[in-house]
Order: structure tokens, then sequence, then C-alpha cells
């Protein structure tokens, strides 16, 4: 392997990691807006006397 | 690295350096043509490699913070984008540790190959030309060209770092020291999950996660196959934290590993992490706890400047045990029962705090169980200070 492909094999690993960190910050917040939608709806529902 | 693997290294160097010498031999033209195509490649390999780290520092100044349309969307919804604070702060420094490293090997992987290289240079242009009949010098170059190709494909074992073979030998001996899934003796209460492995100069540094909440729960820096050095991240009340603690384990007698794996792994762990040790600490330990902060650590305050601390004990693990003849347990918590013994130990203990810049924290003596009594006292906790 030559020192060109290494130093893209390194580079192509950090930013695959760094995709993943990516996805991984936006599954957090989306679950976090989809337990506050929750709430929402279950408080809706409450005020609504609804089960 | 081992007696015979050094040699057999020395044997290689060796073997190179008389492939190398034999180059004496090429015509002027050829040297010339070498020394072009040499200096050219390194050129090249320099601008991609700047190339790459430019890109990667672009990526490091992209925010992972929350976008605007999501922060909108969670105070439309009552929320508070506060409360994610932490956990997005946690993926950030890993980014950044990602970015860091890559950085790092990159430029370490340029640097090795130009010194590599410019040694083949060297040789190849340095040397006289004897006059030779013609035909010679043609069966010469065609032997040397071969050579020239043996020795590149050396240099670029070299740069690989390991091969594949050496790679597999030490990820196997490092499986044997950490597994790819382990509680790390009970000190985590579920397995976690060995996320990466990299092996850097015949050291393993693998990342394990927690598969509960997908953080990187211990770092781990594994060497032949018995040393490690493990950082542990503390759970408070079944919530993660920013504090590690940690385990090393050191038989081997090779020079700079443990300094090498210290040095990589506090560059993996989170920024301004917190260092703590949580059950017991020997004299060995005091002494590289007080290390710490002149290797970029503070003693942890809190707002009114109090210091922060955690009770631990003293435990006889340290190579040169002053309290060998104190009848105490190598390895566990120091076992007092005389009241001048209480004293020395005492003395020693309040010293090593002095240097922790912790002047009144009281050294006590209890029982763990019925069976001995032990000195406990309060450590301080470190905290990584951020980079200026």
């Amino acid at each position: 392997m030559n020192l060109k492909t290494e130093i893209n094999n390194v580079y192509e690993k950090a930013i695959q990691d760094v995709n993943v960190l990516k996805k991984k910050k936006k599954d957090i917040v989306n679950t976090y807006i989809k337990n506050l939608e929750q709430k929402k709806i279950d408080s809706i529902r409450k005020s609504l006397d609804l089960k | 690295m081992n007696n015979e693997s050094f040699q057999n290294n020395f044997i290689e160097d060796q073997k190179k350096e008389d492939i190398s010498n034999n180059v004496e031999d090429i015509d002027k033209s050829k040297e010339s043509l070498e020394e072009e195509s040499t200096v050219e490649s390194n050129e090249d390999a320099e601008i991609f490699a700047k190339e790459k780290i430019d890109s990667l520092n672009k990526e490091a100044e992209e925010s992972m913070g929350i976008s605007e349309p999501e922060e909108n969307t969670i105070v439309n919804l009552d929320g508070d984008p506060k409360e994610l604070e932490n956990e997005i702060k946690l993926i950030d420094n890993e980014k950044k540790n990602i970015i860091d490293r890559a950085k790092k090997s990159i430029q370490e992987l340029v640097e090795k190959g130009l010194k590599k290289l410019s040694i083949i240079t060297k040789k190849t242009v340095e040397h006289p030309n004897e006059i030779k009949e013609e035909s010679q010098i043609n069966e010469d170059i065609l032997n040397i060209d071969n050579e020239n190709k043996e020795i590149k494909d050396d240099v670029s074992k070299v740069v690989t770092e390991n091969t594949s073979e050496e790679v597999e030998g030490i990820e196997s001996k490092i499986d044997k020291i950490i597994g790819t899934e382990t509680t790390f003796g009970g000190k985590f209460e579920y397995n976690v999950i060995r996320e990466s492995l990299e092996i850097i100069d015949e050291i393993g540094y693998a990342k394990f996660k927690n598969p509960k909440n997908d953080l990187v729960d211990a770092y781990i820096a594994a060497f032949s196959d018995v040393d490690y050095l493990g950082y542990m991240r503390v759970y408070k009340n079944g919530e993660p934290t920013n504090r590690f603690t940690s385990k090393l384990k050191r038989e081997t007698k090779k020079d700079g590993v443990t300094k090498k794996m210290i040095e990589e792994l506090q560059k993996m762990l989170p920024e301004e992490h917190e260092y703590a040790e949580d059950t017991s600490i020997s004299l060995d330990g005091f002494k590289w706890f007080i290390k710490q902060l002149s290797q970029g650590y503070e003693v942890l305050k809190d707002e009114n400047g109090n210091i922060i601390t955690t009770e631990i004990a003293l435990n006889g693990a340290a190579k040169e045990n002053p309290f060998s003849e104190l009848g105490t347990s190598e390895f566990g918590d120091l076992r007092l029962v005389k009241f001048k013994d209480m004293k020395i130990v005492e003395g020693v203990i309040s010293e090593n705090l002095k240097k922790l810049g912790a002047q009144n924290l009281e050294v006590t003596f209890g029982t763990k169980n019925d069976n001995y009594i032990t000195a406990i006292f309060n450590l301080p906790v470190l905290v990584k200070k951020p980079k200026r």
C-alpha cells in the first residue's frame, strides 16, 4: 500500500466515524422531539378527557 | 517489542542497508532519475496530506450543535434545548478527538514516509561510480531495479506501520487481555462492547461502548498480552458522568510504553473530563496522580473553591512498598494493627495530599470489614484543563 493510499484510508475512516456521530446527534434530537410531541398529545388528550 | 523481534528488525534494517549499498553501482543518469522521482513522490504525498488535513479542519469547524429549525421545534413543543447540551457536548468532543487523531496519524505517516524515502534517495545519490563495461552496467541496473523495488516494498510496509499479519498477532494478544465485550472485572454492571481498535507502534487502543446509551464508557490501551491501561466512565445513580477512573497493569519492561499509552488515551478522552480514584490507590498510583498536575490536569473545585474529593483507601500494591513490613496485604487495602504504623501511614498520605494542594484533608482510620483497620482519606478529583 503506498503512502497516499494510507493517508486516504485514515482520512476516510475519520470522515466515516464523524458521519456516524452526526447521525447519532440527529437521533438524539429526533428522539427528544418525539417525546415532546408525545407529551403534548398526552396533555391535549388529558385536557379533552380522552383515553 | 521483545529481544527476538528487536533483533529481527535489526537484521531487516541491515538487509535494507546492504541492498542500498549495492545501489552504488548505478550510473549518473540513473541516479538523477531516481532522485527526481523520489522527491516528486514526497512532494506529492505532502500535498495530498495537506489537502486531507485542510478538509478535516473544515469538518472540525462545522457545528454539531442543535440547528435553528430543531431549536424552534423544541421550543414550540415547550421543550428546552439546554437539556440536550451535555449529550451533544460529548458527541462534539468525540468528533474533535476523531479529527485530531486522524490529523496526527496523517502527519506521522508523512513524516515516516519522508524519512524512509530520504534514506533511499541519499543512498542512491551518494556514491562514486566505478567504470564498468556497458553490458555489466545494464545488468546491474536491472538487478538494482528489482532490489529497489524490494526496498520500496519494505518501506511501504514500514509506512503502513504494521503488516496485516502483525496486526492480527497484536489484535489476538489484545483480545486475550480485553476481549471484545467485558464488564472490566465488574466495574460495569453490563458488558461494554468494543467499538474500535487501532494499533499504533504495537500498542492497541480500543474504545468500548455502552450498548444502552451508545456512549464510549471505556478507553483501553493494551500492549503485549498482559499490560493494559484503562479509563472507565463513572456512573452516578445510573447516569453517565464526565468522570473517569483508571486501572493499570504493567508487567513488561519496555521503556516508554506506559507513557505512550497514557498520552494517547488522554487524547481520546472527552475534553475537560474528570479523573478520580474510586476505591483505593497505591503509593505508586499516588505519585502518578500527583504527576498529572504537570500533564494538563488541575484539582477540581466547587463554586466556593472547595476541593472536590472521593473517599478511598491506601493499598499495598506499589512496586517499592514502604509498608511491606507492616503486615499489609500486597494488593488489598493496608491492614494496620499498631498505632505507630497508623502514624507512619498518616504522615505519608498527608505529605502526598499536600503535593496536590490539599493541606487540610484528614486521614482517618476505620474498618472496611471486621477483620482489619485501614487508612481512609479523601483524594482530590482532577479535571483536564481546557485547551487555551
